[in-house]
């Protein structure tokens, strides 16, 4: 069974009073344990399928599907969680009140299980010890563990991971990835992640959805296969040099698409 | 513990040499009137010009021992000394501190009104912006006439409650401070309350959180900064707000008996007292609120800031570019890999 | 089909916009309108009508735009000496670490003294004239104008400075052709503060010792009973207000047209 699915999904903004075709005719699906990266231009939609599959935007078209429910549903069961690009750490909490989060808002919060919970979870993105730190005093890398063990909190089956490492360096970045598979092997959950980085796609997932930009619609949804658990060696990888060509230019011919359309339209 | 830090400096010791030398100047300059007029003659020998030294009388401002004494010792006629100062300056103090919270109290829950209902907000926040920036101490003289015109009514004079309301002072002096204090308070709890950013509202969104657990779990705490900012300067203007309703038109507080310096009863070391006694209060009050925000919000810079003013200015502290500094981090990242 | 039900909205979008100005319009609108008729003259003595004030006004407009003359001219040279002081000693601060840290505990001393308290002292001193009302406001300006221009002129990125510095600038290029501008934005800021603060400090000093300026004004209409013409004279010192407000707006938007405004805080 897959846990989400999306079938001719359509949205549409405004933006400075003119209508925008942010995604167009979007249908896949994402199976259970699976990990699926989206990647494509800036501006092409990638956050905004997030946000439809997680119910914080409607589509105007088509359906969606995540678990068996609507997005609506499936946000008040708990079936997934969020990671942003920026940690979101509430600096009044310590570390650990920051992880319970999702269970003080949960109606029936159990004080101590979920502060059993969160310490487990600490340790297992490796910040034992950090409990009772305020969030001002982490570092880059060690807010986004933080993060990532609130979004365990719940234990989802679902988690949504909207470029969560972009404002890390590139070393940073390596480490979170190679931690982010291994809580992932640890835990049953279906990962979507949307990056700009062809490299860390490929590393990851299990497979990549290439997007296209104005509109945003789906140009490959291309299938990564290479062996786990990974190692960061993989990147430097013959097989995994190939995905990522093949992405590369899939995205090249997009943007090269999309340039030639707007300028295009710029001429008088 | 950590404020104590600030008389390890050695500016603090400084400053307050600075301090005792210029007190102790003045009480030796003013022991005598020829010292002012030998000043005032070697000025205008050497430069020509003739300094207002006679303004500047020993009558006019009074040594520091004279306005300690008037404070601590009651004369004959009963005007001075302890029980004197404490009448009127309950009477200030009062106004203040009940005006200050009415008026906060109501400023911040407008303020979770005009959060959550939009078409208010709308309709209001254009109105509230102007009124912060109309200086809204011109309606004391009005308020003022108002009260006076009640108290000669007779319907007041007679009935108890109108009479505790209108009667004295007391009540003026204290809307006084709530119309100072209510604008500026409102406003910014205001904007503390919709500074949430985007991504902290989809994440407490997306763990389906209720406006009710948004609020008190996140909004709250955004809010705080600028209701604090708020509440240091309301601090600050009821004060002023007090003092001035009292030298306009009562006949208690500290700002009326700055205001009779010239009369018949009280001289100048009155008002020297009186000054030092509100310059006191505001300090303290100030200084109240301000141990207030460091504890409900010991994260924020704003508190940060404030330890480091208090070790003296460090230029290196300020920003370079526009984000904020950012505290060391504990560990390295490389320690917990 | 969607688009057209999103063109709708848009439509919804203008609308809103024209609602965010007649909205407040009309809410002030009514509230005047009910003052009025509703209230009328059943409370005369405290809220006399709105009519009847603005009718006060246009008569007494000659008295009120005499005594606002005096009150403007305290604001003004008290700001304009303030701020240019402020200017000045933020420079030092920034360019002598020994100058801030010698200065800095005695402004905020003088910050933290009420107006109330200064004012006796400074009228002993100078005498009840204009002196010590300007130099009132001058103290009440400089300590806003000082901490937001040090904040402006520190607050720029070191790679524009480093960039400034291989471009062989002197340290008076770089602080004219970088520091200064980046600093205005901040100035700005201050100076909203601290320009209605002006009018602020002129009416209370002249609460306490003035014959002349809209703040004597009030206090001779409050002992003389007339309610009306006090009321008046708080219309005059509104709009007075507003105006210097609307002045330094306008000075903001003409002399930074690259327009980064601090909002206010």
């Amino acid at each position: 069974m897959a846990s989400v699915v999306l079938k001719n999904v359509s949205k549409l903004f405004i933006i400075n009073n003119e209508p925008f075709q942010a995604l167009k005719d979007i249908s896949f699906e994402i199976g259970e344990q699976e990990f699926v990266s989206i990647i494509g231009p800036s501006g092409c939609g990638k956050s905004t399928i997030l946000r439809l599959i997680g119910g914080l935007l409607f589509p105007d078209e088509g359906e969606i599907d995540v678990c068996g429910m609507s997005p609506t549903e499936a946000r008040k069961n708990r079936m997934y969680s969020f990671v942003f690009q920026d940690a979101v750490l509430f600096p009044w909490r310590s570390v650990i009140q920051n992880v319970q989060l999702p269970m003080e808002i949960n109606q029936k919060f159990d004080k101590k299980a979920s502060h059993k919970k969160a310490t487990e979870l600490l340790k297992l993105v490796g910040l034992s010890g950090f409990e009772e730190a305020s969030p001002n005093q982490l570092s880059g890398g060690m807010r986004h563990r933080v993060a990532l063990a609130r979004a365990l909190m719940s234990s989802p089956p679902l988690i949504f991971m909207d470029e969560p490492f972009a404002a890390l360096d590139e070393i940073t970045r390596d480490r979170m990835n190679l931690e982010l598979l291994r809580i992932w092997s640890e835990t049953k959950s279906s990962i979507v992640f949307v990056t700009h980085s062809i490299e860390e796609a490929v590393f990851l997932s299990d497979r990549v959805i290439v997007l296209s930009t104005r509109p945003g619609e789906k140009v490959a949804d291309i299938k990564i296969d290479l062996p786990r658990p990974r190692k960061l060696e993989l990147k430097q990888n013959e097989e995994s040099f190939v995905y990522s060509n093949e992405i590369r230019k899939l995205l090249a011919s997009v943007t090269q698409k999309a340039a030639e359309q707007t300028g295009m339209n710029n001429l008088p | 513990m950590k404020n104590l830090n600030i008389f390890r400096e050695k500016s603090v010791w400084i400053n307050l040499l600075v301090v005792v030398v210029l007190l102790l100047s003045w009480e030796l300059l003013f022991s005598n009137q020829d010292n002012l007029d030998n000043i005032s003659s070697f000025v205008k020998d050497t430069t020509g010009w003739r300094p207002h030294l006679k303004a500047l009388s020993v009558m006019a401002v009074p040594r520091p021992s004279k306005i300690l004494g008037i404070i601590t010792t009651t004369p004959p006629n009963g005007r001075g000394g302890w029980e004197f100062f404490w009448y009127h300056a309950k009477s200030t103090l009062s106004a203040a501190v009940l005006g200050f919270f009415i008026g906060d109290i109501i400023a911040i829950l407008f303020a979770i009104l005009l959060a959550y209902v939009k078409p208010l907000e709308r309709a209001l926040m254009p109105i509230f912006l102007t009124m912060r920036s109309v200086p809204l101490v011109a309606i004391t003289p009005l308020l003022l006439r108002i009260r006076f015109t009640l108290a000669d009514m007779d319907v007041v004079q007679t009935n108890p409650i109108l009479f505790s309301l209108f009667g004295t002072g007391q009540v003026v002096k204290m809307l006084v401070v709530i119309i100072i204090v209510f604008f500026p308070t409102m406003v910014n709890v205001f904007e503390g309350l919709k500074s949430i950013n985007p991504s902290e509202i989809e994440l407490m969104k997306s763990m389906n959180a209720s406006g009710w657990q948004v609020f008190w779990k996140l909004r709250i705490f955004k809010a705080m900064p600028l209701t604090f900012a708020a509440l240091k300067i309301a601090s600050a203007s009821s004060v002023l707000a007090v003092t001035v309703a009292e030298w306009l038109g009562t006949n208690q507080g500290l700002g009326f008996v700055m205001s009779q310096g010239a009369s018949a009863s009280l001289d100048s070391r009155h008002v020297w007292a009186s000054i030092v006694i509100v310059t006191i209060f505001g300090l303290v009050f100030y200084w109240a609120v301000s141990l207030l925000e460091k504890i409900f919000i010991p994260w924020h810079e704003s508190v940060i800031a404030l330890k480091q003013a208090m070790n003296g200015l460090e230029l290196d502290a300020l920003p370079d570019s526009s984000p904020a500094p950012q505290p060391k981090p504990l560990a390295s990242e490389e320690g917990t890999a | 089909m969607i688009v057209v039900e999103k063109q709708k909205r848009l439509q919804k979008t203008a609308l809103n916009k024209g609602l965010n100005w007649l909205l407040p319009v009309l809410c002030m609108g009514g509230l005047i309108l009910l003052w009025e008729y509703w209230i009328g003259d059943s409370l005369k003595f405290v809220l006399p009508r709105p009519s009847l004030i603005f009718n006060q006004f246009i008569q007494q407009i000659h008295l009120l735009l005499n005594n606002a003359y005096i009150t403007i001219f305290e604001a003004f040279v008290g700001l304009a000496i303030g701020t240019v002081i402020g200017v000045l000693f933020s420079i030092g601060f920034v360019y002598s670490k020994g100058f801030a840290k010698s200065v800095y505990p005695y402004a905020l001393i003088l910050r933290s003294l009420p107006l109330m308290a200064i004012l006796p002292i400074l009228t002993s001193l100078m005498g009840p004239g204009y002196t010590s009302k300007i130099t009132l406001i001058a103290l009440a300006s400089f300590f806003p104008v000082l901490i937001n221009m040090v904040q402006g002129l520190t607050a720029i990125n070191k790679t524009t400075i480093e960039l400034m510095q291989s471009l062989n600038a002197s340290k008076s290029e770089i602080f004219w052709k970088v520091r200064l501008p980046s600093s205005l934005p901040y100035l700005f800021t201050s100076l909203k503060i601290t320009g209605s603060g002006a009018i602020v400090a002129a009416i209370i000093s002249e609460y306490m010792y003035a014959v002349n300026g809209l703040g004597a004004l009030m206090v001779s209409f409050m002992f003389g009973s007339r309610l009306l013409d006090l009321w008046a004279t708080l219309l005059a010192s509104t709009i007075l207000s507003l105006l210097v407000y609307i002045l330094i707006v306008f000075l903001e938007k003409i002399l930074i047209p690259w327009g980064k405004h601090i909002k206010e805080g």
